[in-house]
């Protein structure tokens, strides 16, 4: 036999965010970092996908980000970030935009103000749009388009959800968003109710400080973006396409996710974390050069829970998505001790990895909507919480994407 | 070579004092009424060289409306020349007319190109 010998871990070692706030402006803040001289600061706002007004306006203003404000040209904001040996990015997801700069303890004044400027004050040219924004959009656009698992997940979304979280976070191809549509969801997003603040390895004194001397501390109240109530359906959506052939099957879930699906998904699996090795999950391993992998997004007040096949050869694709349903099934029945103790502590991981992970987001979008800043309960699930995802899944709501070679890719009916 | 910002630098310096722009208003309308641009169709800025990279872009960054106002106006003033014609006086380009619709555009890439130059050549000093 074989046992691992473990020591107990204590507690306070977990991420401590303190929350303030500081001239209206939400704050979640933690003295110690991932290292001893950098920090991060992350604006989270509340503005993705999800609240577009027009199909991929979040998109392009996330894309905005760091172009010429009033304060300094993006010419400026870039060269002078490099000079001191920091990183901005930003991101788009269906439920935030997120801008992030990445620093040296002791520049942590200057890039409140530069993020500050960027949602306080940015100019929002049309030939900005024309000349730098749009041919970034539309290289993001195009690149994720040519990837068959990108569109079998999107169309899934779109099943599952139709408006709000069905929503592309990608713009689309055939909606030009206009300079008025951007402009006019900046102002809706870029308010004191839709932003939140995040920062590692910063004293919060200080930032809270320096927040109130910033541009931040002038932005407009504003009102919170309400979502649409979430709907979700049944359906099937069936793409042709060449190359690669992908089958989306999910699951929409009204509510956030719980910890019993988090593990599910790490029960059905798929693709292996350790390299080079076949996993020990049920999906772990089907034949035929296939790509499975099994994961959960959850949002505040809905999750999918999906399995992506994706391979070359479309009778093994199919096969494959047979074998997706049936491990779901199989899941239904019941759960080895083995394969619970392992799914336990990979999503355990796996939710301490996406807490910690660079962009802040689950920390911002905590702190947004006034919730416990925190890596949520790690409790243990038991072999009869899974048990019951699983069959519950089955019950509800089905969906079933499939891209490439539609003849061949098996129909909803075919698989449950 | 004097640029746009210069030019708009001088021009502002005339306006903010009384006395000069006294003198300088009257010739400036009388000079630019001589020089009979306005009697072919043209404004002011029509005039401006643009066989050069930054009027390019920034006649890529007009309106539609701008641009195609603009190709009309040349059009109008190479078929006046060509047929030794002026326009009739009823279509003459009115003084209130004769707006700037390009230079701000100008200046702001003569702007940024200078701030590339700038921060291409920075020298960083250490502080102690």
């Amino acid at each position: 036999m074989f046992a691992i010998s473990r020591s107990k871990v204590i507690a306070s070692s977990t991420r401590c965010f303190s929350t303030l706030e500081s001239a209206g402006v939400k704050i979640a803040a933690q003295q110690e970092g991932a290292s001893a001289y950098g920090s991060k600061l992350s604006v989270v706002v509340r503005g993705g996908s999800r609240y577009n007004t027009k199909p991929g306006v979040a998109h392009v203003l996330e894309k905005f980000a760091f172009k010429n404000n009033n304060h300094k040209s993006a010419l400026r904001l870039t060269r002078e970030a490099e000079l001191v040996g920091a990183q901005l990015t930003s991101g788009v997801s269906r439920e935030n935009i997120v801008l992030s700069a990445n620093f040296l303890k002791e520049d942590l004044e200057y890039f409140v103000q530069n993020l500050g400027a960027v949602v306080n004050g940015t100019v929002f040219n049309k030939y900005e749009l024309v000349e730098r924004v749009a041919p970034l959009v539309a290289a993001e656009v195009n690149h994720a388009n040519s990837d068959p698992v990108y569109l079998a997940t999107e169309a899934a979304y779109e099943t599952a959800f139709r408006s709000g979280l069905g929503n592309s976070v990608l713009a689309e191809a055939h909606s030009p968003v206009t300079i008025e549509d951007v402009v006019d969801y900046a102002s809706k997003v870029y308010n004191k109710s839709n932003i939140a603040l995040v920062a590692s390895g910063v004293i919060p004194a200080d930032l809270q400080k320096f927040v109130a001397n910033s541009y931040f501390a002038e932005l407009s109240a504003g009102s919170a973006l309400k979502a649409e109530s979430v709907k979700t359906f049944s359906g099937e959506s069936r793409i042709k396409a060449a190359g690669v052939n992908a089958v989306t099957v999910a699951f929409p879930i009204q509510g956030a996710s719980s910890a019993a699906l988090a593990v599910l998904a790490k029960v059905v699996g798929g693709k292996s974390h350790i390299k080079w090795a076949n996993s020990s999950s049920l999906l772990g391993s089907v034949a035929g050069g296939v790509e499975v992998s099994t994961s959960v997004a959850s949002f505040s007040d809905a999750s999918l829970f999906y399995i992506t096949i994706s391979g070359a050869s479309a009778s093994a694709v199919s096969s494959a998505a047979k074998e997706a349903v049936a491990a779901i099934k199989t899941a239904a029945a019941g759960v080895s001790d083995a394969a619970l103790a392992a799914a336990n502590a990979q999503a355990k991981l796996e939710a301490a990895a996406v807490f910690e992970s660079f962009s802040n987001e689950i920390v911002g979008q905590q702190a947004l909507s006034g919730s416990k800043v925190g890596l949520a309960s790690l409790a243990k699930v038991s072999a009869e919480q899974v048990k019951d995802a699983a069959a519950s899944l089955l019950k509800g709501k089905t969906v079933v994407s499939v891209v490439g070679n539609t003849h061949e890719l098996p129909h909803a009916d075919e698989l449950f | 070579m004097s640029t746009f910002i210069q030019t708009a630098k001088i021009a502002d310096f005339v306006l903010s004092k009384p006395g000069l722009a006294k003198i300088a208003v009257p010739i400036a309308s009388w000079f630019a009424n001589a020089a009979g641009y306005r009697k072919i169709g043209l404004k002011y800025e029509d005039l401006i060289t643009e066989e050069n990279p930054t009027v390019q872009t920034a006649l890529k960054r007009l309106d539609a409306k701008e641009s195609y106002d603009r190709v009309f106006r040349l059009a109008t003033a190479h078929q006046c020349s060509l047929s030794h014609k002026l326009l009739p006086k009823n279509e003459w380009v009115k003084t209130s007319d004769d707006k700037p619709y390009i230079s701000q555009y100008i200046k702001e890439i003569e702007q940024e190109n200078q701030e590339r130059v700038l921060l291409d050549n920075i020298v960083v000093s250490k502080k102690n």
